[in-house]
C-alpha cells in the first residue's frame, strides 16, 4: 500500500513545477504537505493521484506504476478531495455521495438494480455517518453551508472506500470549528481504519498538531521531511516561507507556530534561486 | 464539533416524491393524447374511436390511408425529433457544464443549416438529398468543433475542456452564420424556401423520414441512457471524476458524438427547430426538482412538445402551415418563463 514518487519532474506549459521529487508514503501514515503558494504542493498531490503524466520519473503504488492500474482499480485504492468544489445542479447529499460509488458499481447496474443494491446502500450510509452528514441526506447541496458541503465532499471520497486519501487544502474557507472537526475526522479515519492520509495544508500550527509527518515543498523540490517539530524549525520557516518564526510548545499537546515577516528583507522575490533557499 | 444526531427529517420529501411520480405520468398522458389528436385532426377529421381499428389493421378507405401514410409517420417523426433534441440538450448541458448549452452550441445546427442552405439555394433540383446533406453538414461541423476544442496538453494526456468546447462552437456558429448570410443574399429568390426549412417543419414527412431518423435515435438515446451517470459525475470537475474512475475524455467524446447524432438526425428530418434542446431539460428538472431519470423523461417531454407543436402548426392557420419552431418558441417560451419565475432556481 505504499504510495511513492520516484524522481518526479513535471512541467506545466514551459514552467517546471516539480523538479525530481522523491517521496514514499507508507500504509497508515498521516502526512501534511506544506509550502508557499506556487511551490508545487498541489501538483505533487495530483501527480501522486495519477492525474498528471510526469515528464520524467514515476509514481508507484505497491511497487507498481500507477499507469499499470486501470482507472477503476485505482479508484478502489485512492481518493482525492480536490480544491475546486464544482457543484452539480439539483443534487441531494445522498446523490452526491453516491457518485463516489461509481467504481464499485457494475456498468450494467444502470439497467439492472440487483444484488449490489444492499451493499451500495450500506457503503453510502457508512460514509455519510462517518462524516456526520446522514441527517442531511435528502437536502440539496446548494442549501448547505460551506462546512457541511466540505463534509459531504469528504463523504463522497470515502464512499470510494479508499486505502489512501489525498486532500488538497480541505480547510480553505472553513471556520476554525469546522477546520478542527474535519481534521479530527481525518485523525479518526487514520486511527480506526488505518487510512493513509496526505493533506496539503496552509496552517502550520494545525499541520504540526495533527500530522505526525510534515513535508515542506519549495520551488518544486522537497525542502524538509520528517516529524513536524523537526521540520518546522526557524531554518525551514525562513528558507521555505521567508518568515521569521519558530514552533512553540508551551501548551502541552497544543504546539503552535508563531511567525512574523522579515521587515528588513520584505517578501522574497519568487525568483530567488533554490540554491540560496537550501 | 460534536455531530448532533438530528432526527431524520426532510420536510420537502413527500411533495418531492409525489412530483417525481406525477411528472412522468403527466408527460406520458400529454404525449399519448397528443398522438391521438395528431392522428385524428386535420383537413379530414377522423373520430378517435375509429383510430384503433385503423392502427390494428381493420381500417378501410381514405381514413386508413390518411392515418397510416400521412399522419402516423409524421407524428412519429416529430416524436423522435423532439426526443433527440431534448436528450442532446441534456448531454451537452452536462458535458459543457453550461446550462445554456443546446445542440446549437456544438455547431450541429449551423452545420445542418449551411448544408441545407447550399442545397436549397444552389441546387434546388436536388431537394430530395436535403436530409442527407443536412445530416452530413451537422456531423462535419460537430467534428470540426471537437477538433478545434482539443488540445494536446503539456502534462497528462491531451483533451478538451468544457469552456474550449463552448467557445469553439460559438466561433463555428459565427462563421457558418456568415456563410449562410452570404448565400441568402446571393440567392434572394430562394429565401422563402430557406426560411421555411430554417424554422423547422414536419410538412410532408413520411415513412422514409421515419426510417431515416430511427437508427440514429435508437443509437443516440441508448448511448445517452448508458453514459448519463458518468456525464453527471463529470460535473464534479475533471480531477474528481477521474479519481473516481471515470474515463473523462472518452466520456466526453461519447456524449458529444451521441448529441451530434441525435441533433444532426433531428435537423435532417425537421429542419432547425430551436428551443427544444435548450429548454426541455430545464423544464423537466424544474418539474421534477431533480436530475433523476432525466434522459428518459426528457425524451418523452421533447417528443410530446414537438408532437403538440406540430399539431398546432398544421391546424391553427389551416390550410396553411406555421413553421414548427415558431410554435415551440411561442408556446414553450412563456411556459419556461413562468417556471423560472415560480421556482427561483439558478439564482
Amino acid at each position: 500500500m505504499t504510495l511513492a514518487a520516484h524522481e518526479l519532474t513535471v512541467n506545466l506549459g514551459t514552467t517546471r513545477v516539480l523538479n525530481g521529487v522523491s517521496i514514499a508514503i507508507a500504509p497508515g501514515e498521516m502526512v501534511a504537505i506544506i509550502g508557499p503558494n506556487g511551490s508545487g504542493k498541489s501538483t505533487l498531490l495530483r501527480a501522486m493521484a495519477g492525474l498528471i503524466k510526469p515528464a520524467t520519473g514515476d509514481t508507484t503504488l505497491d511497487g507498481k506504476s500507477l499507469r499499470e492500474y486501470s482507472k477503476r482499480a485505482l479508484a478502489h485504492r485512492r481518493a482525492l478531495l480536490t480544491q475546486a468544489a464544482d457543484l452539480p445542479q439539483l443534487t441531494t447529499v445522498r446523490e452526491h455521495v453516491a457518485m463516489g460509488r461509481h467504481a464499485h458499481t457494475s456498468p450494467l447496474a444502470t439497467l439492472i438494480r440487483g444484488a449490489n443494491q444492499a451493499d451500495h446502500n450500506t457503503a453510502l450510509d457508512a460514509a455519510m455517518d462517518r462524516c456526520g452528514v446522514a441527517h442531511l441526506a435528502h437536502r440539496r447541496m446548494e442549501a448547505l453551508s460551506g462546512g457541511e458541503r466540505q463534509r459531504v465532499r469528504l463523504a463522497t471520497t470515502l464512499a470510494q472506500r479508499p486505502d489512501i486519501l489525498l486532500l488538497d487544502e480541505p480547510l480553505t474557507g472553513l471556520d476554525i470549528e469546522h477546520q478542527l472537526s474535519l481534521l479530527g475526522l481525518l485523525g479518526d479515519l487514520n486511527a480506526a481504519q488505518g487510512t493513509t492520509i496526505a493533506c496539503v495544508i496552509h496552517d502550520l500550527g494545525l499541520a504540526l498538531r495533527h500530522f505526525p509527518r510534515v513535508v515542506a515543498v519549495h520551488q518544486g523540490r522537497i525542502a524538509a521531511d520528517g516529524p513536524g517539530e523537526r521540520v518546522l524549525d526557524a531554518e525551514t520557516l525562513e528558507n521555505v516561507f521567508g518568515v521569521e518564526g519558530a514552533a512553540c510548545f508551551d501548551l502541552p499537546g497544543h504546539p503552535v507556530v508563531v511567525c512574523r515577516s522579515q521587515p528588513a528583507r520584505g517578501p522574497r522575490a519568487p525568483s530567488s534561486s533554490p540554491a540560496a533557499a537550501l | 464539533m460534536s455531530v448532533v444526531a438530528a432526527p431524520h427529517h426532510a420536510p420537502t420529501a413527500p411533495t418531492r416524491s409525489t412530483r417525481r411520480l406525477l411528472t412522468p405520468a403527466a408527460i406520458t398522458f400529454i404525449l399519448v393524447l397528443g398522438l391521438a389528436l395528431s392522428l385524428a385532426l386535420g383537413a379530414v377529421r377522423i373520430p378517435i374511436a375509429e383510430l384503433w381499428p385503423i392502427l390494428t389493421g381493420d381500417g378501410e378507405g381514405s381514413a386508413e390511408r390518411i392515418v397510416l401514410h400521412a399522419r402516423l409517420p409524421r407524428a412519429l417523426v416529430a416524436l423522435l425529433a423532439g426526443a433527440n433534441l431534448a436528450v442532446a440538450g441534456v448531454l451537452l448541458q452536462g458535458v459543457t457544464r453550461n446550462p445554456l448549452a443546446d445542440p446549437g452550441i456544438i455547431g450541429v445546427t449551423a452545420g445542418a443549416g449551411m448544408a441545407a442552405t447550399i442545397v436549397l439555394a444552389a441546387f434546388p433540383q436536388a431537394a430530395h438529398a436535403l436530409p442527407l446533406a443536412a445530416f452530413l453538414g451537422a456531423m462535419a461541423s460537430a467534428i470540426f468543433v471537437y477538433a478545434v476544442s482539443w488540445t494536446p496538453g503539456g502534462s497528462g494526456s491531451g483533451g478538451t475542456s468544457p469552456v474550449r468546447m463552448v467557445l469553439a462552437g460559438v466561433a463555428v456558429n459565427a462563421i457558418l452564420g456568415a456563410v449562410i448570410g452570404v448565400l441568402i443574399t446571393a440567392y434572394a429568390d430562394r429565401i422563402p424556401a430557406i426560411m421555411f426549412w430554417t424554422a423547422g417543419s414536419f410538412n410532408g414527412r413520411g415513412w422514409s423520414h421515419f426510417w431515416q431518423i430511427l437508427p440514429y435515435s435508437a443509437l443516440g438515446l441508448t448511448l445517452a441512457f448508458l453514459i448519463r451517470s458518468r456525464v453527471r459525475i463529470l460535473e464534479l470537475g475533471d480531477d474528481s471524476a477521474s479519481t473516481m474512475g471515470i474515463p473523462v475524455e472518452r466520456t466526453r467524446v461519447l456524449a458529444f458524438a451521441a448529441a451530434a447524432l441525435l441533433a444532426g438526425s433531428a435537423a435532417s428530418v425537421a429542419g432547425l427547430v430551436g428551443f427544444v434542446g435548450l429548454v426541455v431539460p430545464h423544464i423537466v428538472r424544474l418539474a421534477m426538482g431533480s436530475n433523476r431519470l432525466i434522459v428518459p423523461i426528457s425524451a418523452f417531454a421533447g417528443g410530446a412538445l414537438l408532437l403538440w407543436a406540430d399539431l398546432a402548426a398544421r391546424t391553427v392557420l389551416a390550410p396553411s402551415e406555421l413553421p414548427v419552431g415558431v410554435v415551440t418558441g411561442l408556446v414553450g417560451g412563456p411556459y419556461f418563463v413562468f417556471l423560472l419565475y415560480k421556482s427561483g432556481w439558478l439564482r
